[in-house]
């Protein structure tokens, strides 16, 4: 009988090896069927096995690591571990090409009855990817969907932060070490995630951040979700490696359509083209899933209806010719001006600012930077 | 013989009035000079030398004292050749002694005699005419801007010569008083041209469309306020930056003397021009240093900031501006003056301008059009913050300009013009030196803290509304003042007594957005 919890000591300090390929890992655990033995293997039959860099590599973390260490750093700093022998190593994780010999993680790992989506797309995504992931991750959020994304920039912060906001439970999976927070500026939602959710890398701990080390992450992304939902992308980005290997999983991939002139949508646009399944809603995707029936405890309220506070025609022809020329993208002062007087109308510059604070006073509007849009609520009424 | 000459000396833009004492006397032959003198003073004694023998002025074997008093002083600048040459031609019994009395005398010498140019002889014919001086004595392409001040009043009678070369002067100051104007007549210069004379600048007609960002800044003319534009390249940010001197009141006598006062220190007084009319344009490019921005030198000269005194500092591409740069404009923006300190002494020039800056809203000038600007986040936030808080502060009026399309561009229309313009702002400063009359502050812009309360009550209905925006909108107490004080200028510009409710919704359009970019 193996000692399991020997064996999570061993593994846990093969896998703190940096660059050393799961498929390397699997391939020694299956000549020699306990990591405990992969620690005693000689070096030749190593080296015959992974090849001369990955025996040397193995070879300097026997000198340098001791076996004990790792795992009792990562219990002093609260971060768990799980390799594929243990029996909470997610199942969705088994069954892909080139699964991830150990995971490294803080919080919790997704609970696999639980349906999931990855919500990926842009890191600079515009203001209609921002309102766009917004709504879908914390619609999906509100019906009992686990979110899962990569915590960067654009999409994947903002759709997390929605589900969390939603009540969901959301994961990230990193592309550096698990204790190491990239971007900077998302360490609020780091800790949010650790909360509510889970933040998983593969990768040893302290690995800083590389070009090199996102594709690999993105497998697991995909792979830990039933649907990948693809929000903004351009033509030639990593979110596109993301649907490919999502897609040799066997994951459904949903992209939120937009216009044909948009960089940013152009990638979504080729995916749609090519036989993606469109999500203008959180309830497209629910719906087609059959995930309504088992989602019975959703905690989707009434959607309150915001165009009962706002009565259209309670509303000057003024005030109803800018919410009708205001749209999701920000428009200047000076260009809204110019395109009323293209209808006709001969308020003065002030009366025209008066009439957009007033607008924003009633939360019909907002303010980004000096620009004006209608609030996303106003536009997404359905 | 002893004799004593009086001249002038500019220190910042103040000038003393200085007296070069001449000792001939017997004995070793000798040309000592004294009198805490710089390089270029000391210099003069050459230059006297020779310029005196080419003139056909023997000087014999004698012992030359000369000392320029106040002693404690320092003396810089080539002004004191024509000064010492009078003071030895007078010791020397060439002209009679009472013949410089009440005479001013200031000119730079040339070995062959000739009278050359010199800086800042505004402020010191200015200051002679004060202390009641009878004549000023001036290099010939000089003369018009010495001139100015003697037409300017008439009540204390001065005169103002241009001499041209060393010859021309002696026989000037050699001859009796009747027949002095047949040698060389009084300069005179009548003409101001305070009114007009804006026909050759820009004119806001010239602009289409672009409504909102007139607007703004009719009324950051009016109030003083300063007003960042912010907008991709090409939005014409610059066109109308230029246009703002046109809508600005004209300058007043005191502050066209103040403002060509600064210029005679710079030496940039044209000789056809010699008084500025114009309120000055200052458009610095980015990559300006300090010195230049704030004035500097060994001897400060006035710098760009000083140069747009009563007038336009427009300073394009605001955050490529280097960090140390910008913060120099901190005390300007609140003092409206810089205080330059050097081993030579302090040196303070006024600096009130109306800063007009301008910015793309991103590196690469496109956000947030996301098809064109691939900026990222974290560059964006950058960019900003290389404008620091308390540059911010001071700027009261923000507009957007957005790209202009080519429908407006090659429009036809009638658009209002410059003087249109200048007129509503005109009645509102009007109502503002009414309303500031007695009190330190001349424009709503410059109100600060409690005194925003006190000059600009809001009522009932108005605090309501303003209770609103600052919840709803988020703001700063910082921007709450900053949005009465725009009001009042809307207010005034209407003519409107109080501030009304949309007067304070206009004013909270041109706030400065402290939440531009989300995550």
């Amino acid at each position: 009988m193996v000692n399991k919890e020997r064996e999570k000591v061993y593994a846990c300090w093969l896998d703190s090896i940096s660059f050393l390929a799961s498929a390397s890992k699997y391939k020694l655990l299956k000549a020699a069927k306990t990591i405990e033995n992969i620690y005693h293997m000689p070096e030749s039959d190593i080296a015959f096995l992974i090849g001369a860099k990955g025996s040397e590599r193995i070879r300097q973390a026997k000198k340098t690591q001791s076996i004990d260490a790792v795992y009792e750093t990562l219990k002093k700093r609260k971060i768990n571990y799980t390799f594929c022998c243990e029996d909470d190593f997610p199942t969705k994780l088994r069954k892909i090409p080139d699964p991830p010999f150990g995971i490294f993680y803080r919080g919790g790992l997704p609970d696999a009855a639980v349906p999931a989506v990855a919500v990926i797309g842009a890191r600079k995504c515009s203001e209609y990817g921002y309102c766009m992931a917004k709504r879908l991750a914390g619609n999906l959020g509100k019906r009992g969907v686990n979110i899962i994304s990569g915590m960067a920039l654009g999409i994947d912060g903002i759709s997390q932060r929605a589900a969390l906001d939603a009540g969901a439970r959301s994961y990230a999976v990193l592309g550096c070490g698990v204790d190491v927070v990239y971007p900077k500026s998302n360490q609020p939602l780091y800790e949010k995630l650790v909360e509510c959710g889970g933040v998983l890398s593969e990768y040893p701990l302290g690995t800083e951040p590389k070009p090199m080390l996102f594709p690999p992450r993105n497998r697991i992304i995909s792979a830990l979700s039933d649907v990948v939902l693809v929000v903004e992308a351009r033509e030639k980005s990593g979110t596109l490696i993301t649907v490919d290997m999502a897609l040799e999983q066997g994951r459904e991939v949903y992209v939120v359509p937009g216009r044909c002139t948009d960089n940013l949508s152009a990638g979504c646009n080729l995916l749609l083209r090519q036989g993606a399944s469109v999500a203008l809603c959180a309830e497209d995707i629910t719906g087609d899933m059959g995930w309504d029936i088992c989602l019975s405890k959703t905690r989707c309220e009434k959607k309150e209806g915001v165009s009962s506070y706002i009565n259209m025609k309670s509303l000057t022809p003024l005030s109803r010719a800018i919410c009708g020329l205001l749209d999701i993208l920000p428009v200047a002062q000076d260009t809204l001006i110019v395109l009323l007087r293209e209808q006709g109308f001969k308020e003065t510059v002030a009366a025209v600012f008066q009439e957009l604070v007033e607008l924003e006073l009633k939360g019909m509007i907002e303010r980004v930077g000096g620009q004006y849009k209608l609030k996303d609520e106003i536009v997404l009424k359905h | 013989m002893y004799s004593s000459v009086i001249t002038g000396a500019v220190t910042g833009i103040e000038s003393t009035l200085c007296l070069v004492e001449v000792d001939v006397s017997k004995g070793m032959p000798a040309f000592e000079m004294v009198g805490q003198l710089g390089n270029e003073v000391r210099e003069a004694r050459e230059r006297v030398k020779v310029a005196l023998k080419n003139a056909r002025v023997e000087i014999p074997a004698i012992h030359l004292t000369v000392s320029i008093s106040p002693a404690d002083l320092r003396k810089e600048g080539a002004s004191y050749d024509l000064p010492i040459a009078v003071g030895i031609l007078v010791g020397l019994g060439v002209i009679p002694k009472e013949n410089v009395e009440n005479t001013l005398v200031i000119g730079e010498l040339g070995l062959n005699g000739e009278i050359k140019p010199v800086k800042g002889v505004l402020p010191i014919v200015n200051c002679a005419k004060n202390s009641g001086l009878r004549r000023c004595i001036v290099p010939k392409e000089n003369e018009r801007e010495g001139a100015v001040l003697c037409a300017a009043s008439e009540e204390k009678k001065m005169e103002v010569i241009g001499v041209s070369d060393v010859s021309e002067m002696i026989a000037y100051l050699k001859a009796d008083e009747e027949k002095k104007p047949d040698i060389i007549p009084s300069a005179q210069y009548a003409r101001f041209h305070f009114e007009g004379g804006m026909e050759h600048l820009p004119d806001f007609s010239d602009i289409n469309g672009q409504e909102a960002v007139k607007r703004a800044v009719e009324i950051a003319a009016a109030g003083f306020h300063h007003i960042l534009m912010v907008g991709p390249p090409g939005s014409g940010k610059t066109m109308i930056a230029k246009r703002i001197p046109t809508i600005l009141p004209d300058l007043s006598l005191e502050e066209g003397l103040e403002v060509s006062t600064i210029y005679s220190v710079a030496g940039m007084l044209e000789n056809d021009s010699p008084i500025i009319v114009k309120r000055p344009f200052m458009g610095p490019h980015h990559t300006i240093s300090g010195q230049a921005l704030a004035g500097g030198g060994r001897i400060p000269k006035p710098g760009i900031i000083s140069l747009a005194h009563r007038g336009v500092l427009f300073m394009d591409e605001l955050p490529e501006f280097r960090r140390s740069t910008l913060e120099i404009l901190r005390q300007p923006l609140e003092d409206k003056k810089i205080h330059i300190a050097r081993t030579q002494g302090n040196f303070i020039y006024p600096a009130d301008f109306m800063l007009v800056a301008a910015m793309n809203p991103c590196p690469c000038g496109y956000f947030p059009n996301r098809n064109k600007c691939t900026c990222s986040q974290s560059e964006i936030k950058r960019y900003l913050s290389k404008i620091s808080g308390p540059i911010l502060d001071r700027i009261d009026v923000t507009i957007e300009t957005p790209k202009v399309d080519i429908k407006q561009l090659s429009a036809t229309v009638k658009n209002e013009s410059s003087a249109d313009i200048r007129e509503r702002v005109l009645a509102a400063r009007k109502r503002q030196m009414k309303r500031y009359k007695d009190t330190k502050y001349h424009f709503n812009a410059e109100l600060s803290g409690g005194d925003v309360n006190r000059f600009c009550p809001l009522g009932i209905r108005e605090q309501e509304l303003m209770e609103q925006i600052f919840t709803r909108m988020n703001l700063s107490a910082r921007a709450y003042h900053k949005m009465i004080k725009v009001a009042r200028t809307i207010a005034d510009l209407e003519g409107a007594k109080e501030i009304g409710c949309g007067h304070l919704s206009e004013a909270a359009c041109y706030r400065m957005s402290d939440s531009k970019y989300w995550n």
